[in-house]
């Protein structure tokens, strides 16, 4: 049995009247590589950024390596945000620095170490990801794989025991995210993290994923292993799992009936 | 009445969770205000963009202000036969006034409103929150340096208005009008008052910029982080920066004139 990194219990989110979670309950354990899975708008990007404390929960508790962050000051949930690496589906580099003060900055800023050394780390982290020799470049002068590339290394740069990708493999070409699900795989695995993949491409992130989680409207609908999942009976994990354009889960937001929406008197928006 | 009541009441909490929200954000800037590795080179960084870049609309402006007012005090202080004075009104009026105000309103429009559109976008593609996560907060590295460059550059660039603008006023009315260089000189030498005037002056300057630095930095923090939310934010920072300046020009000039 794997330890838990994470474990998340009853917690609630909402914005008002609308709830993205309710009472949801979730152990993610140590060393896997864990894929959320869902329709858009079922709250997987709210997901990371609960663990991460980007936002926070309305009720219940989540758990890191037995902390409770959700009790946590600012202050130290800054020491622990550390210990977590966010690759954004924005990429979030920094526009004013290069691609190489991307990646030094948070080592500059957290250590007191010389610069040739930081120049060194910083260097392999490029190199990890292939863009060593773009390390001048700013990010407007980088393409959509390199500029996801160089969000990886730099979400890498303070050695994160947690990584948390927001759909990384958004508009990749099939060679760039053939080399991101390479790379993030290796990374899981050479350096003894825990990674947490929030993604649509469902075929590529089963085939590195150990364990798949799939959300609807702010609830687990299933759980398990790709394979477990890849051939489950349930309507709606199967409809979702093979991309089928039938079935119960819903393409449409809820609405009332169109019939009525097109016939009757027109209502101001 | 029951539902205007209510909409009353909703806008006095919305107005009460403002003032708390931006007071709270003010603590935050001044405890937090800490000097880390590199917070030198930061505020410098901001001060050349913030300070530096404004000097051509501040020198410009002052200039065209010297001018006018030089010209306007003439053909109002000949009718009185006091031309004599001609140096300290303009003096006076620039560094007790003019100088303060027009180089806020200028500073508000030209720096606030980009520093405010900068955080929104910074929000916006999360670059802030990317900062977070890397440990670092970003109220201490991308607030408060912002603060303090906009609080040392606004007087400073307070100081060159004046001058430039006095320095105006003295050439339109002593090469253009003719007037006396020395009297020019030594009456306003006799009714300009460093502890008076001067002094006051950068004073204001000083509340003006931490003002304005307060609400640009407020509202682009809190700015809704898309194209409408920050165009938004740029214009309350425009609007909010000019009527705060104005207000508070109006409350220090009634504490400070008991001594002029």
């Amino acid at each position: 049995m794997n330890k838990t990194l994470i474990d998340i219990q009853q917690v609630t989110l909402s914005y008002g009247e609308k709830h993205i979670f309710s009472n949801l309950n979730i152990q993610i354990p140590k060393g896997k590589i864990i894929a959320i899975l869902g329709p858009s708008g079922c709250g997987k990007t709210s997901f990371l950024r609960l663990i991460s404390q980007l936002i926070f929960a309305t009720e219940g508790h989540i758990y890191f390596e037995g902390t409770d962050l959700t009790s946590l000051s600012e202050a130290k949930m800054q020491d622990f945000r550390r210990k977590m690496g966010f690759m954004f589906q924005s990429n979030a580099l920094f526009t004013d620095l290069n691609v190489y003060e991307n990646i030094a900055y948070p080592i500059r800023v957290h250590s007191n170490l010389p610069e040739d050394l930081i120049r060194s780390i910083t260097l392999m982290k490029l190199h990890m990801v292939g863009l060593r020799g773009a390390y001048l470049k700013m990010p407007h002068e980088l393409s959509g794989g390199m500029a996801r590339r160089v969000a990886l290394a730099r979400s890498l740069a303070l050695d994160p025991c947690l990584m948390l990708y927001d759909e990384p493999f958004t508009g990749q070409d099939p060679i760039g995210m053939r080399v991101l699900l390479n790379l993030v795989k290796r990374f899981n695995d050479c350096l003894n993290m825990t990674s947490i993949i929030v993604s649509h491409d469902v075929d590529e992130v089963c085939q590195i994923a150990d364990y798949v989680i799939l959300f609807e409207a702010g609830q687990i609908l299933a759980q398990g292993t790709p394979d477990e999942l890849k051939n489950s009976e349930h309507v709606k994990v199967n409809q979702f799992m093979k991309g089928r354009l039938e079935g119960e889960m819903p393409f449409h937001y809820p609405a009332q009936s169109y019939y009525k929406d097109l016939l009757d008197e027109p209502v101001a928006p | 009445m029951n539902l205007l009541l209510r909409n009353l009441g909703f806008r006095v909490i919305q107005w009460l969770n403002f003032i708390g929200r931006s007071g709270y954000f003010f603590v935050q800037m001044v405890v937090k205000s800490s000097w880390y590795r590199g917070f030198t080179q930061d505020v410098y960084k901001q001060i050349y963009q913030l300070g530096f870049q404004s000097l051509g609309i501040i020198t410009v402006s002052a200039l065209f202000i010297g001018l006018v007012l030089s010209l306007q005090g003439i053909h109002t202080l000949e009718k009185f036969g006091a031309l004599s004075q001609l140096g300290p009104m303009i003096a006076l009026s620039i560094l007790r006034e003019m100088g303060p105000v027009i180089s806020a309103l200028l500073f508000s429009g030209r720096a606030c409103s980009a520093l405010t559109a900068e955080i929104g976008l910074l929000k916006a593609s999360d670059q802030l929150d990317a900062l977070k996560m890397m440990g670092i907060d970003p109220i201490v590295r991308v607030i408060i340096p912002r603060f303090w460059s906009g609080v040392i550059g606004l007087p400073l660039l307070n100081i060159l208005f004046c001058a430039v603008a006095i320095v105006g006023g003295y050439w339109y009315c002593t090469h253009q009008m003719m007037l006396d260089s020395g009297m020019f000189w030594a009456n306003t030498q006799n009714a300009v008052s460093w502890e008076l005037d001067i002094k006051n002056g950068i004073i204001k300057s000083i509340v003006f910029a931490v003002l304005l630095l307060w609400i640009a930095l407020y509202q682009g923090l809190n700015c809704t982080p898309t194209a409408n939310g920050i165009s938004k934010a740029t214009t309350r920072t425009v609007v909010l920066g000019a009527l705060c300046v104005l207000g508070s020009d109006f409350i220090l000039t009634a504490l400070m004139i008991g001594d002029w």
